[in-house]
């Protein structure tokens, strides 16, 4: 879907892609972390060639971007950017439309549009529709900010640190927010964050950057299991991955079947993960935990041990 | 004051020295009760206060002067002090009341409106600056057009060329500061020797060029005039549009360029729009610059309501010149307000 070919930028003196090569598959979740100056958001800017490389190319389908006209390209690519740059003198269904607009549709399809977009955001377009960017909340700003990026039907999402300035709470509904749109519309995204915690939750594909080339890139898990350089292990931190892994895995699938558990034993939904079984144990100081399906009725019984199988 | 005709000194005269009671204790009453009343009531009653004021001041120079039509009697600082006070009384007290521009404006055309019906009614006719007006009527009116025409011929070229060379600063950032640095030195150039600077290359380019002479470019007349306003008037519009194109968000601009606004579109959909209170406020700055410098023109022979003021200096007629500066000076208020109103007009779309 989207491919990276020995991309080389250089600003100044400053070199911010060095030969970098990288694949991301139609349809995954490809999140590009790394320290500052790793080069992700210049990565992520070839694609839409608000950056053009020096050298390499960057493929979107096996067609090279700097075919095509920017203006035309980006059209049909969203992109979405930390600093939200919702425009301060529209509506938000003005905003959201502006990709539609210049693409020159009707002005009744896209304000069909833009309701449809506000639900899939789980804003009321009655509500919304009419406010100014300025009435928003940084959250429900950003909601907007992504509205706005899917307007054109694009299938490709480009999300540059697009949680950075949100507040914790706020980031992480917008984190299970995008998961769930991933999951919904199954477009191909590409995003970039310098935080670990944000990729893990998120990436199918995760992509870790130094010094403008790519390090590793392959599934959380293995890079987990696998890193395939001591500067991975180092930004997957190494006192936390033991409970990273754990959270990539399901409570489910460690756990025996139980017909009787004891009643004193924590429960948690059969849906938890590994690192959530683990904290409902910690907490009740208990060495198993009780699976309960969305029955209610007990599912499994994961113990301690079960674990470290994960 | 009072003085037998407008060259003599002026002699000072006294509220108890003329019987205009009946304008004069109803406007103290009103300033009074001004006190008490609530917001625009208050305004309203200041307003009552101040056309006692002026109706007591021309009821005396009815009685003083109504058989000497060369007489001439003025407000001293005494009444100045009072008319400023209570026109400024009338703005807080509209101020307290929280009123817009709109209401603010209204007030204005009522004052204004007031001060015509007295006129008409004959109640000011017999004030010093009234007679004054009343005997240089053709000459007012011309400076009206004089001072009106230099503005424009000044301004408008100005703002295109001013517009351009700020977009010039904006596109190309390394240009910016040499640009900007020639117009800012052009401002620190007194405006009088600018004036005085440019007749000599007028007049030579007159004599080599008789066409341009025909046309009116000369030494001495409306075209220095012009020509130093314009050169003072392009920082402040160069300025604005500079600002008015970077006043857009930074964000926005990213996003607007990702989402595939072409440039034209980016600029046109986003950096006009927003820019345009910026932009405005520089207009504004140099409207009301331009009506003030053009006044100085009259010393190159530009007409405008500098000719009257400079008369007046000339001949020591506290009258004429106020007869020359109170327009400008409401010239420049009108244009001030008109403009702001347009920009609050932006601001709230």
């Amino acid at each position: 879907m989207i491919r990276f070919e020995g991309v080389r930028k250089t600003f100044g003196a400053t070199r911010a892609l060095d030969g970098l090569d990288l694949e991301v598959p139609e349809g995954a979740f490809a999140v590009l972390l790394g320290g500052s100056g790793a080069g992700k958001s210049t990565a992520l800017r070839t694609v839409n060639r608000l950056i053009d490389p020096d050298a390499g190319r960057v493929l979107l389908r096996g067609r090279d971007v700097a075919q095509e006209e920017a203006p035309t390209l980006r059209r049909r690519i969203g992109y979405v950017i930390q600093g939200i740059g919702l425009f301060p003198h529209w509506t938000v269904a003005r905003n959201i439309g502006a990709v539609p607009r210049l693409l020159g549709w009707e002005d009744r399809r896209i304000a069909a549009r833009v309701d449809e977009l506000l639900a899939l955001l789980r804003l009321d377009p009655s509500a919304y529709r009419d406010r100014m960017p300025a009435q928003l909340s940084g959250g429900q700003a950003q909601r907007i900010g992504v509205a706005r990026a899917l307007a054109a039907g694009p299938d490709i999402l480009l999300m540059d640190e697009p949680f950075g300035a949100l507040d914790a709470i706020t980031r992480q509904a917008m984190q299970q927010e995008m998961a769930r749109l991933h999951a919904a519309t199954g477009k191909t995204i590409l995003l970039v964050t310098h935080d670990v915690d944000e990729a893990f939750s998120l990436a199918t594909q995760l992509c870790v950057m130094a010094e403008g080339r790519l390090l590793q890139a392959g599934t959380p898990r293995e890079l987990l299991d696998a890193p395939a350089d001591p500067r991975v292990r180092d930004l997957l931190d190494g006192g936390a991955i033991g409970m990273r892994r754990l959270a990539l895995v399901s409570a489910a699938d460690l756990a025996a079947p139980s017909a009787e558990a004891p009643a004193t034993l924590p429960r948690i939904p059969a849906g938890a993960t590994g690192r959530e079984a683990l904290e409902a144990m910690l907490a009740a100081r208990t060495e198993a935990a009780v699976l309960v399906g969305s029955d209610g009725a007990d599912a499994g019984l994961v113990a301690l041990k079960d674990l470290l199988r994960a | 004051m009072l003085a037998p005709n407008r060259i003599v000194p002026p002699r000072g005269i006294g509220v108890g020295d003329v019987p205009v009671w009946t304008f004069l204790a109803p406007a103290a009453f009103a300033a009074m009760a001004a006190a008490l009343l609530p917001g625009r009531g208050a305004a309203l009653a200041y307003g009552l206060a101040l056309c006692g004021l002026l109706g007591g001041l021309g009821a005396a120079a009815t009685l003083l002067t109504g058989v000497n039509p060369a007489g001439r009697l003025g407000p001293a600082a005494g009444s100045w002090v009072a008319i400023g006070a209570l026109l400024l009384a009338m703005r807080l007290a509209m101020g307290r009341a929280g009123s817009g521009t709109a209401a603010r404006a209204i007030a204005a055309l009522l004052l204004v409106a007031a001060l015509w019906a007295m006129l008409v009614l004959g109640l000011i006719d017999d004030l010093g600056l009234v007679r004054e007006a009343a005997a240089r009527g053709p000459e007012l009116r011309a400076a009206l057009s004089g001072h009106l025409a230099l503005v424009a011929a000044a301004l408008l070229p100005a703002l295109a060329i001013g517009a351009a060379l700020g977009a010039l600063s904006f596109a190309a950032p390394r240009a910016a500061p040499m640009t900007m640095g020639i117009l800012a030195a052009l401002q620190v150039i007194p405006a009088i020797a600018l004036f005085a600077l440019l007749i000599e290359p007028l007049a030579a380019l007159g004599r080599a060029m008789p066409l341009l002479r025909e046309a009116g470019l000369r030494g001495i007349g409306g075209a220095p005039a012009v020509i130093g306003v314009f050169l003072y008037l392009l920082l402040p519009v160069a300025a604005a549009t500079r600002a008015a194109l970077g006043s857009a968000p930074a964000a926005a601009v990213d996003a607007a360029r990702g989402l595939g606004f072409a440039p034209a579109q980016l600029l046109l959909r986003v950096r006009l729009p927003l820019g345009a209170p910026v932009f405005l406020g520089g207009l504004r700055t140099a409207s009301v610059q331009a009506v003030g410098l053009v006044t100085l023109g009259a010393l190159v022979g530009a007409g405008g309501f500098g000719v009257l003021m400079f008369q007046g200096l000339g001949q020591f007629a506290p009258d004429l010149i106020l007869l020359g500066a109170l327009p400008v000076a409401a010239l420049a208020l009108v244009l001030d307000a008109a403009l702001r109103a347009v920009e609050d007009g932006l601001v709230r779309a």
